[in-house]
């Protein structure tokens, strides 16, 4: 049994435990007497027109995108269940996250599954619920991985310890430790462990994130994260890379206005195979300001940037990786709980610069 | 002599509308905003920035009570004053923070909204530790125990 055949037996192990776990969970459930669900149904659909030197080739002049997140969150004294599954118009679908949680403390818990990746602000912030986020577009460097063209993990498989701890007077610090399993990369790009599904192979990666928030609960919040993933390569030139990520994230609200954004530093080295002892690195940054005009208008901007972006050989690999761009548009929120935006993006990739107006409605329910 | 008695009662009149205005109303006087629990809760008093972190989603435990809060749209007016006056935010900001909260997973549930008073009383009723906003006038006539004021109209 080879390497890879070793660690997809692992995975597939992994996911019967989960499985079995999670029913003993719901066992549980059946007998506590203070326990509480809820759900939420995302639903977006956008559309895109775009110009410029790289479009028609790699880069679709119209395209149309229709997606749907359904969210569900069930939690008694002592366990917690968080599911999320997503499904897209061009035949995507995927259980982006299954979490079974045990309560240590009232402010503490133990996780195990598949969870969105905490390198990064905006990944677990946002993640699917376009409703949620201002912008239409992610910021390039938090893009998804897979057919998106992300960069780094959108998600691993393992355990999480999260919670919180009392920081100054009305604050709070929070703490985001994960440990497992993530991406592995071809020809295709980078893609996540799935839970269910066909499994590709996957090698061990450590996140922790801290967030202190001056007042907890409110938006206003400064971030630190550090990572490395250990990332297989098949059908590449090189078997692994070796990725650390590190960076700062902010979230700063002032009467109408918002600032929010995220500096990125990564390291990638490439190991085995012909491109064995490659190595590069670059940073990667986004601020992004948002002004509450009314309680239905909020016209936004985002400058996103990036420094020593051509001299990273895996970085190389990702030619949609937006390297440079900048954004402007108006949200309008309306009915209830529904939004329509309207984007204009002037993106700078590999091959060129192109620009893009959008379209978006999106939704949740209840 | 029937002038007369029309302009006297033209004052008569601008004298009653004047005194009215410048009479308190009755419904403004000290109309009080206020946490309350069900009668037989132990429930301990909370601050107003307490009960800003709990509706936002934040764990807030007290003497070993784990708060679970409850929205209260039976009233339309006391939901206004309680986002304005205690969250500092309007409904729609608000639903989308603790939205945010759940797709984060940090505060997995959302507090349950109630439309109906009687679904609202007899939740409060069941579970000693669920918390919820009302007029305290309607607290009082309902006989349960108020945890903390949040706002009194001036």
């Amino acid at each position: 049994m080879n390497n890879f055949q070793t660690r997809a037996v692992v995975l597939r192990g992994f996911r019967w435990t989960l499985a079995v776990i999670l029913s003993g969970s719901l066992v549980g459930a059946a007998v506590a007497e203070d326990q509480r669900s809820d759900y939420l149904v995302f639903l977006d659909a956008a559309a895109f027109h775009r110009n410029g030197a790289p479009v028609g080739g790699e880069i679709k002049r119209d395209e149309g995108e229709a997606k749907a997140t359904f969210l569900y969150s069930w939690q008694n004294d002592r366990y917690r269940l968080f599911g999320e599954a997503h499904v897209a118009d061009e035949g995507d679908g995927e259980l982006a996250r299954l979490q079974w949680g045990w309560r240590l403390a009232p402010r503490d818990t133990a996780w195990f599954g598949r969870f969105h990746n905490p390198q990064g602000y905006w990944n677990t912030q946002y993640h699917h619920g376009a409703y949620l986020q201002t912008t239409i577009r992610r910021p390039g460097i938090e893009e998804f991985d897979g057919h998106e063209g992300g960069v780094l993990p959108s998600h691993f498989i393992g355990a999480q310890l999260d919670g919180a701890r009392p920081a100054g007077r009305d604050g709070s610090l929070r703490y985001e430790l994960g440990l497992g399993v993530s991406g592995a990369l071809d020809e295709e790009g980078l893609e996540s462990p799935l839970i269910v599904g066909p499994q590709r192979s996957a090698k061990s990666t450590a996140s922790l994130r801290l967030t202190w928030s001056p007042q907890e609960g409110e938006l206003d919040s400064f971030g630190v994260f550090i990572g490395q993933n250990r990332i297989p390569a098949k059908g590449m030139d090189f078997v692994e890379v070796r990725q650390t990520v590190a960076g700062v994230s902010a979230n700063k609200v002032k009467n109408n206005l918002r600032f929010l954004g995220a500096i990125f530093f990564l390291r990638d080295e490439l190991e085995g195979g012909a491109m064995a002892g490659a190595a590069g690195g670059f940073a990667s940054a986004y601020l992004q300001a948002e002004y509450q005009w009314s309680a239905l208008w909020t016209p936004y901007a985002r400058a996103e940037g990036s420094r020593g972006a051509d001299d990273d050989p895996y970085l190389e690999l990702f030619h949609h990786f937006a390297k440079g761009r900048g954004l402007a548009g108006l949200r309008r929120d309306f009915g209830r709980k529904q939004a329509l935006k309207l984007e204009y993006a002037r993106s700078h990739i590999e091959h060129g610069h192109y620009n893009e107006l959008g379209v978006q409605w999106s939704m949740v329910f209840p | 002599m029937k002038r007369r008695r029309s302009f006297a009662c033209l004052m008569l009149s601008a004298a009653l509308i004047a005194n009215i205005f410048a009479l308190p109303l009755p419904a403004a006087e000290g109309r009080r905003l206020v946490l309350v629990a069900g009668s037989r809760s132990d429930a301990a008093v909370l601050s107003p920035e307490e009960v800003r972190k709990l509706y936002l989603g934040v764990v807030v435990v007290k003497d070993d009570i784990t708060f679970l809060p409850l929205c209260n749209h039976t009233d339309t007016v006391a939901y206004e004053v309680f986002m304005q006056k205690v969250m500092y935010m309007s409904g729609p900001a608000y639903e989308r923070a603790i939205m945010t909260r759940m797709v984060r997973a940090t505060s997995s549930i959302r507090p349950p909204e109630y439309t109906a008073e009687k679904d609202l009383l007899q939740a409060l009723a069941a579970t000693p530790n669920t918390v919820t906003y009302m007029w305290a006038d309607k607290a009082e006539a309902a006989g349960l125990k108020i945890v903390a004021e949040l706002w009194r109209e001036k």
